[in-house]
């Protein structure tokens, strides 16, 4: 196969894919833009927060959006990137027991909540309702440490970018270089799983 | 193993029991047996067999 065609097969498999992001702050919001300009066409969107001033400083939100629902936000600035997109949006809190719900349809689901107890009960819950749908979780986002620490836990379906020695983020500051550069290494693992995916059917 | 790392088998011994003997005192963490989830209201039941490959999975707040 020439270059062309390996890229054209790659362009394929990212159109054909439904990512689900849960959260769409410093981590999802980011990583959505990345995975959007990477190829990836269809995507669910659930977030329960409307944007604040203090999100600027990192999320993929922009002044004048300031008090607006942050799935509505994220998809307009979606859609502003390329216009081709199919995108799902829920303003919603996620209830334990009932999160796995709105990704049901997903080939891979981005964790990017803020609190950790949400985490374990999001991870806990799409693991024994979706154990088939491939899980990407975030647990150490805060500080400014250089992203060199960043470890990957595989375990089933589930991939866990982690930093252990980093501070949790009601102390630790919140960076924006840091904080893109884990959501597009979040985003990058989605797109590693859908190339290498299928690359034996 | 867990996390990668050889730990000693000890039969009869239970998730909470590994923890302990583990010293993993962080409240909010993902437990996985060979792949597979372990809810928290299981971890004081269930038991580890020799050769499980086991994951103690830390969350930090932060997304």
């Amino acid at each position: 196969m020439n270059t062309r065609e390996h890229e054209k097969e790659i362009r394929d498999k990212l159109k054909a894919v439904k990512i689900g992001v849960a959260g769409c702050g410093g981590l999802g919001s980011n990583a959505a833009a990345a995975l959007v300009r990477a190829g990836v066409k269809n995507f669910v969107l659930v977030d329960r927060d409307s944007i604040e001033t203090s999100n600027l400083n990192r999320q993929f939100f922009f002044s004048k959006q300031v008090g607006e629902i942050k799935v509505d936000a994220l998809k307009s600035n979606l859609l502003s990137i390329y216009a081709d997109l199919d995108i799902d949006t829920f303003h919603a809190d996620l209830i334990p027991g009932e999160m796995h719900r709105h990704f049901t349809q997903c080939d891979i689901v981005l964790e990017a909540l803020d609190d950790a107890a949400a985490k374990v009960a999001f991870i806990e819950d799409m693991q024994i309702n979706c154990p088939k749908i491939k899980l990407i979780a975030v647990s150490g986002i805060a500080g400014t440490a250089s992203v060199d620490k960043l470890e990957k836990i595989r375990s089933g379906s589930l991939t866990v970018l982690i930093d252990p020695e980093a501070e949790d983020s009601s102390q630790g500051i919140l960076m924006a270089p840091r904080i893109i550069a884990i959501a597009a290494i979040q985003a990058l693992e989605a797109v590693i799983e859908i190339i290498s995916k299928h690359d034996n059917d | 193993m867990i996390n990668s790392k050889e730990v000693i088998w000890k039969k009869d011994e239970t998730i909470s029991l590994l923890l302990k003997r583990m010293n993993f005192v962080f409240p909010m963490i993902v437990v996985k047996i060979n792949g597979r989830l372990i809810k928290k209201d299981k971890y004081s039941t269930q038991l580890i067999n020799d050769n499980d490959e086991i994951s103690v999975i830390h969350m930090i707040s932060g997304g």
